[in-house]
């Protein structure tokens, strides 16, 4: 298979956002921590953007999570969700196609070029800034750990991904 | 009266723009623009940084050319440190920047651009994409993913990470290569080159098949810039700037890239974020140039190393003088790809690579500094000024694909002009007009600094404000 190297590795978090936009680090910053919980056979990755190649490291592993900020611009209710996961499907829809990928695609590319992709989820963290800035808000840090902890809890037993999904 | 056709946004290209094209009341063109509607905003961030930081910080204003920045930012790096930078370290970053400059072409070529000349630019937009490619031409659009992860890897085994590696430092780099690497790297180089050589003969064969968009696209006089190094060699990191006109006469030379303020100045127009750099002497507008691979391949005697310099005599058949048609930024790509890969191999056996002779140290020894390097999309320069303390008073990126952004203009104009006759807009004549903005392969997300992506939609606006006819992409 194209690309594809020998892997014992069966889950992949990939956290990505820009790091000099405020809380659109909350991507990567929640990936560095599930890093630091996880067990070893968990693959970590951050990144400024999603980017093709990161289709053949996908179809090496069987459960994938996706980490990013999401912006609302609706005032957040005290209690509600700060966190929403979604199962996500492979698309092939590559019509908006530029440098970067959405993960549907990037799970679209793993199946039709390297013909394997995982079951994979995306883990949208609300942020509250995303001005320009190197340090993420004080809520977002906050969230960085409950999310994080979270992940790490599911990827101690992967029969648990396949019933996650929605608020948090 | 005159009506204005909106693409918003271009697609297959990285950031976030606009065109608006304006018609007279006969429904001809009038005129056309290309709009940046990302924000640049990001050298507030610089300001009282340490210098030696910058690398860093630049190289995360995008994800796509991370190298680039930390190149051209430890260059200035160097000149305020007023070292001068070991040998190996030197050959290290340019290894490094050969990557990534085969990665950012491959990407561009295979991903972005082939889908329109192997599947057609009249084909559905639905498939004409990388997956349509990869139905069609599984194989080619196979190669060109492994070919892109080639230059990756390199990045990653010298940087630790592929995007945003802070391996290269003011004063040199933070790692050498061992034998493995080594090893690894000289393994891939025969599929490289090949893949290379099959996407140069497949695009060589369809040029006919698209005479009126190489004719159309983005095809005028201008001067052309890019680094040269010595007796007129392909640069890419040191040399000097040369700037030739459309006949690829020699308008300037032997210009050093760190007084890069004396001879380009830049303007601002109030419809775009993005600035427009010119050749000073020549004035704004009259002085509009190109950078890129184009314009390296129009401003060098040879590309140094034998399969590439074969396509450049063939390419140089192309123009008569310069080659001046901007349809053919993607077959001076794919020549570069394999001059990366040429001048990749031919590194390999130097023992420089695993040295540990990396970093030279100083303390600030002068308060201003410029960083130049050959990005994918063109000449970068980083100029930064600092205090006795290292920290950043005021810092300029000029990016490459700013100093594109008049003739990214003059093309949409052109390509309008040929295929808009009347209200009836067909889909590929629009995506022609996108496809010549693609040819330029533009960063804007670098060139402005800007986040992802906001929800847009196409318009065509009477001048009196009534919306005749929308588009969502």
């Amino acid at each position: 298979m194209i690309g594809v190297t020998s892997n014992p590795a069966k889950l992949l978090v990939i956290g990505y956002g820009n790091e000099w936009r405020s809380d659109d680090a909350l991507g990567p910053a929640v990936a560095r921590r599930v890093e630091s919980l996880a067990p070893p056979n968990v693959l970590v990755r951050t990144a400024h953007q999603l980017l093709p190649e990161f289709a053949a490291e996908l179809a090496t592993v069987e459960y994938a999570i996706f980490v990013d900020a999401c912006y609302e611009t609706e005032p957040l209710d005290p209690g509600s969700n700060a966190v929403m996961i979604a199962r996500l499907s492979p698309h092939t829809d590559g019509s908006r196609a530029t440098h970067f990928c959405h993960p549907s695609m990037l799970l679209g590319l793993a199946e039709v070029v390297f013909g394997h992709a995982p079951q994979a989820w995306l883990v949208s963290v609300r942020g509250e800034r995303f001005e320009h800035g190197d340090s993420l808000s004080p809520r977002a840090r906050e969230r960085v750990e409950v999310v994080a902890h979270q992940i790490t809890r599911l990827l101690h037993d992967s029969k648990n991904l396949s019933e996650i999904e929605g608020h948090q | 009266m005159a009506k204005r056709i909106l693409i918003d946004p271009v697609t297959r290209i990285e950031g976030h723009a606009k065109i608006s094209i304006y018609l007279d009341d006969a429904d001809q063109v009038d005129h056309a623009r290309f709009h940046v509607t990302e924000f640049r905003g990001f050298e507030r961030m610089y300001e009282g940084r340490p210098f030696w930081e910058m690398p860093a910080i630049t190289a995360r204003v995008c994800g796509i050319c991370p190298v680039s920045h930390l190149l051209a930012s430890s260059r200035a790096g160097d000149e305020l440190l007023a070292v001068e930078v070991p040998l190996p370290a030197k050959k290290l970053r340019r290894l490094n920047n050969l990557a990534q400059i085969l990665q950012s072409h491959a990407l561009s070529f295979f991903h972005l651009s082939a889908p329109d000349f192997l599947l057609g630019f009249d084909s559905d937009p639905v498939r004409r994409n990388v997956f349509g490619l990869i139905a069609e031409h599984p194989e080619l659009a196979r190669s060109g993913i492994r070919l892109r992860q080639f230059g990756q890897e390199i990045i990653e085994r010298l940087g630790g990470k592929k995007i945003h590696p802070a391996w290269c430092v003011p004063g040199g780099v933070r790692s050498s290569l061992d034998d493995e690497d080594l090893r690894w790297i000289r393994d891939r180089i025969p599929e490289s080159r090949d893949v290379t050589v099959q996407a140069l003969e497949l695009f060589k064969g369809l040029v006919e098949k698209f005479r009126q968009e190489a004719q159309s696209f983005g095809n005028f006089p201008s001067l052309h810039m890019g680094l040269v190094g010595v007796g007129g060699l392909w640069e890419h990191g040191e040399g000097t700037v040369r700037f030739v006109d459309s006949e690829r006469k020699i308008v300037a030379d032997g210009l050093d890239p760190r007084k890069f303020f004396d001879y380009i100045g830049e303007a601002v127009e109030p419809w775009s974020y993005l600035k427009s750099p010119y050749y000073r002497p020549l004035g704004y507008r009259d002085g509009m140039y190109r950078v890129g691979p184009l314009a390296r391949l129009n401003v060098c005697d040879s590309m140094g190393t034998p399969l590439a310099n074969k396509e450049l005599d063939e390419f140089r058949q192309l123009g008569a003088g310069a080659v001046n048609a901007s349809f053919f930024f993607h077959q001076a790509r794919l020549i570069e790809v394999l001059a990366c890969v040429e001048r990749i191999e031919k590194m390999l056996d130097d023992p420089d690579l695993k040295s540990k002779d990396l970093r030279a140290d100083a303390g600030v020894n002068r308060l201003e500094g410029v960083g130049c390097s050959e990005a994918p999309r063109g000449t970068l320069f980083h100029h930064y000024q600092i205090d006795e303390n290292g920290l950043i008073r005021k810092a300029n990126l000029v990016i490459a694909t700013g100093q594109n952004n008049l003739a990214m203009n003059q093309t949409v104009t052109q390509i309008a002009r040929e295929y808009i006759s009347g209200p009836e807009i067909p889909e590929g004549v629009l995506n022609r007009i996108e496809a010549g903005i693609r040819a330029f392969d533009p960063c804007l997300s670098c060139s402005t600094h800007a986040i992802g992506q906001m929800p847009l939609h196409v318009e065509m606006v009477r001048s009196d404000g009534q919306i005749i006819d929308e588009r969502q992409r």
